[in-house]
């Protein structure tokens, strides 16, 4: 883990869980698995409150802990879960957009508590919209098929139960296979049935599936780039191929299971309104992209097409890091790198002839790009001493690096803009206090105001005019700047979020999956 | 000795300066004579305040010089939801119970504490069953209340008083009245004599410096001079 990462991290869980909680996870971050008493000794607060800490960090997923070989429990903080924190917002949108108002409700309340039963999602759920006094009051009975259809399209999962106590550690079943199986509604049950299994509905927890989420923002990543490279129609066709092998394809394979033209085309007539010849025309141009990631397996279904994952994501990354050499170093330097890019490795007599610009400058450009580790150099010795005389460099791009790279300055960035949000805060946290205050005072005055008195109108303005005179113009101002400074830390957070998700996917892809690890070595043991 | 029968001077370098890429004939670029320039780049960054409309002048800076233009954030609908969202969910976070604070200390009671308005946290319960034991918070030791057997206390009370009763009358005598009380005096004798006693240890009654130990440089000078 690096420094800024752990920096990142820190600041995140600061942001949610408050400043103590920040720097308990500080040391959980530096030191790894951890005992309570260290934690306590490091972090220089009660053991009370460490002990608060860390069962707010348990509920919230982010910690897991072990016993040790030597007896003690550990714990562990987990920085993938910590980073998703990052996105919830993202999820929120997402269960809005696809499900609807409800789902975005359950979403909301998973993210916000970590894990929950229905029986209390509901009842916050219900809780809330009362508060709100909206008419849209939400009912259990609409909440439930919703909650059904996210859980069976995965996007919720089950909180792996408590199975039993040893040595004062709980131990959590490991099962798979239930994963998505939702207890029966209790009220369609027979009355004498119903205690039993409205206790287990009760146990059962439930915590918000990270990975399905990341795989459908990577799928939308996916059709987006399809869309500025072709057309919306393009789009659509990518979503639905994705949409349909989703269930189909394990989530550890790195390609999508080949789909048929007979299949995709009464889909995309009735979604789209694309009749068969312009979609045969739309295949064969999404597979001749130069994105090239549709590829078509075979002929049989009147053409069978699959999408490589992997190459998507790794052509997307590498499409996002030409055009940051393109803003950094300008367009003759993305000459060159895209030189580089295509033919590998390549000397520098080469570089200066391929690309067309004058020696001079376009060796300026190459070491630039060199000096900040855009480009690497690999020196072939011709003799055994090194000497400069007699070695080849070549030069090459390396993508997987490169990602790492741009990672690891994502999560500076994002470090950065936490620290820049956090200290606006507390810079002008007198003003925020004095604001809420004056907001609470108004909400007062106007709740006590009686609507049906004669003059209630010329009251009610009165009342909204000592409240402006409350705070100054230059206070407001201030407050005004300050929500600017927000709203614009946090659209540069999204898309710095963005870039990062992209290049973490690209990483995630570039490990060799253990599924296909494992039918390497059984096809050489065959063999 | 290496570098003998290599010539005088000229040549400063040990490889052939063709391979950086300078020509023949091509001058080479001069030394640097001044100091690189100071980072931040001042200017630069001014630059950028001004775009962002932040009051950067309270913090370190740790902004790296642009050497282009910085692009405008996107902005979209759904940008702008997301974000709403984001603030929500932050201030909801922060007002809510997972925001951790500090236990206070039960035994100093400030006056200001009365007054502190601060951020009222919503409390919540944490699922026991998903904890190790270590974190699970200590129950509080109730002490047992035994109710104590006032029936039975009060009939043996007063058996008592009439059992005492009957010995007094029995022994009504004055001799027997002045032994208790010599007896009783005694007792306070002996107390007495047993805070003289503590008196005794005390240290300064004890002290006494006789003066022996005062002035005993000469053996020291004795000492050192046996060095020789």
């Amino acid at each position: 883990m690096s420094s800024s990462l752990n920096h990142l991290c820190s600041s995140i869980i600061s942001e949610g869980f408050g400043d103590i909680a920040g720097r308990v996870s500080q040391v959980l971050l530096a030191k790894g698995h951890t005992s309570l008493f260290e934690l306590s000794r490091l972090s220089k607060e009660r053991i009370l409150t460490v002990k608060k800490c860390l069962y707010t960090f348990i509920h919230h997923n982010l910690v897991t802990f072990k016993r040790s070989t030597s007896g003690t429990l550990e714990y562990y903080i987990h920085t993938d879960i910590v980073l998703n924190r990052i996105l919830f917002p993202k999820f929120i949108f997402t269960a809005k957009s696809l499900f609807g108002d409800t789902a975005e409700f359950i979403v909301e309340e998973l993210c916000f508590h970590g894990n929950l039963s229905l029986d209390d999602i509901v009842k916050n759920i219900t809780m809330k919209t009362d508060a709100e006094g909206n008419n849209q009051n939400i009912k259990k009975e609409e909440i439930h098929p919703i909650f059904i259809k996210l859980v069976s399209e995965q996007f919720i999962k089950r909180f792996p139960s408590v199975v039993g106590v040893e040595d004062g550690v709980p131990i959590f079943s490991e099962q798979k296979h239930n994963l998505y199986f939702v207890p029966p509604m209790a009220d369609s049950e027979p009355p004498e049935k119903r205690q039993k299994t409205e206790e287990t509905e009760n146990l059962v927890l439930w915590i918000i599936n990270y990975d399905r989420f990341h795989r459908y923002l990577r799928d939308c990543q996916i059709a987006t780039a399809f869309e500025r490279r072709i057309d919306s129609n393009a789009c659509e066709i990518i979503k639905i191929i994705l949409r349909i092998s989703e269930t189909r394809t394990d989530p550890n394979c790195t390609s999508t299971k080949g789909i048929s033209m007979i299949e995709l085309s009464p889909i995309t007539k009735k979604e789209l309104g694309i009749s068969k010849d312009i979609l045969t025309q739309y295949m064969s141009l999404l597979v001749e992209d130069s994105f090239n990631c549709v590829i078509k397996l075979a002929d049989s279904g009147e053409g069978t097409y699959a999408i490589d994952l992997p190459k998507a994501m790794k052509n997307l990354a590498t499409s996002h890091i030409e055009s940051i050499i393109q803003e950094k170093f300008g367009s003759k330097a993305f000459r060159i790198f895209k030189v580089l890019l295509l033919n590998g490795n390549l000397e520098q007599q080469k570089i200066e002839d391929c690309v067309m610009i004058p020696a001079k400058e376009a060796k300026e450009l190459l070491y630039r790009m060199v000096e900040q580790q855009y480009v690497s150099v690999t020196e072939v010795p011709k003799t055994s001493d090194h000497a400069p005389r007699s070695t080849f460099y070549l030069f090459s791009v390396n993508i997987d690096a490169l990602a790492r790279k741009l990672e690891e300055n994502c999560y500076m960035i994002l470090g950065n803009l936490y620290s820049r949000r956090d200290h606006e805060g507390k810079k002008s946290k007198r003003l925020l206090e004095k604001q809420s205050k004056i907001e609470a005072i108004a909400l007062q005055m106007t709740n006590a105001l009686d609507p049906s008195a004669p003059d209630h109108a010329q009251k009610l303005e009165e009342c909204q005019k000592e409240i402006e005179e409350m705070s100054t113009v230059g206070e407001k101002e201030q407050i005004e700047r300050l929500s600017k400074a927000y709203s614009q830390l946090d659209q540069a957070e999204m898309q710095t979020e963005e870039l990062l998700f992209i290049l973490r996917q690209c990483i995630h892809y570039s490990i060799p999956m253990e599924n296909d690890v494992k039918s390497k070595k059984k096809a050489i043991e065959v063999d | 000795m290496a570098g003998r029968g290599r010539g005088r001077g000229g040549r400063g370098v040990s490889f052939n300066i063709d391979q950086l890429g300078f020509g023949r004939g091509e001058a080479l670029p001069k030394a640097t004579l001044q100091p690189p320039p100071t980072f931040p780049n001042v200017t630069q960054v001014d630059k950028i305040l001004k775009k962002l409309e932040f009051d950067l002048t309270d913090s370190v800076l740790y902004l790296q010089p642009l050497t282009q233009q910085v692009h405008p954030l996107q902005t979209s609908e759904e940008i702008s939801y997301i974000i709403a969202v984001k603030q929500n969910f932050r201030n909801k976070m922060r007002e809510s119970g997972y925001n951790v604070l500090a236990e206070k200390d039960k035994c100093l009671k400030k006056y200001s504490d009365k007054y502190q308005l601060g951020i009222q946290n919503g409390s919540w319960e944490p699922n026991l069953k998903i904890l190790p034991s270590e974190l699970h918070p200590k129950k509080k030791k109730m002490r047992k209340m035994v109710k104590p057997n006032i029936t039975k206390l009060k009939l043996d009370a007063d058996k008592k008083l009439k059992e005492l009763e009957e010995f007094e009358k029995v022994n009504d005598d004055d001799d027997v009245e002045e032994e208790e009380k010599k007896n009783e005096e005694g007792i306070i004798e002996e107390e007495e004599y047993d805070e003289e006693d503590l008196e005794e240890t005390d240290y300064n009654m004890t002290y006494f410096d006789n003066g022996e130990s005062y002035g005993g440089d000469d053996d020291d000078d004795l000492d050192e001079d046996a060095l020789y």
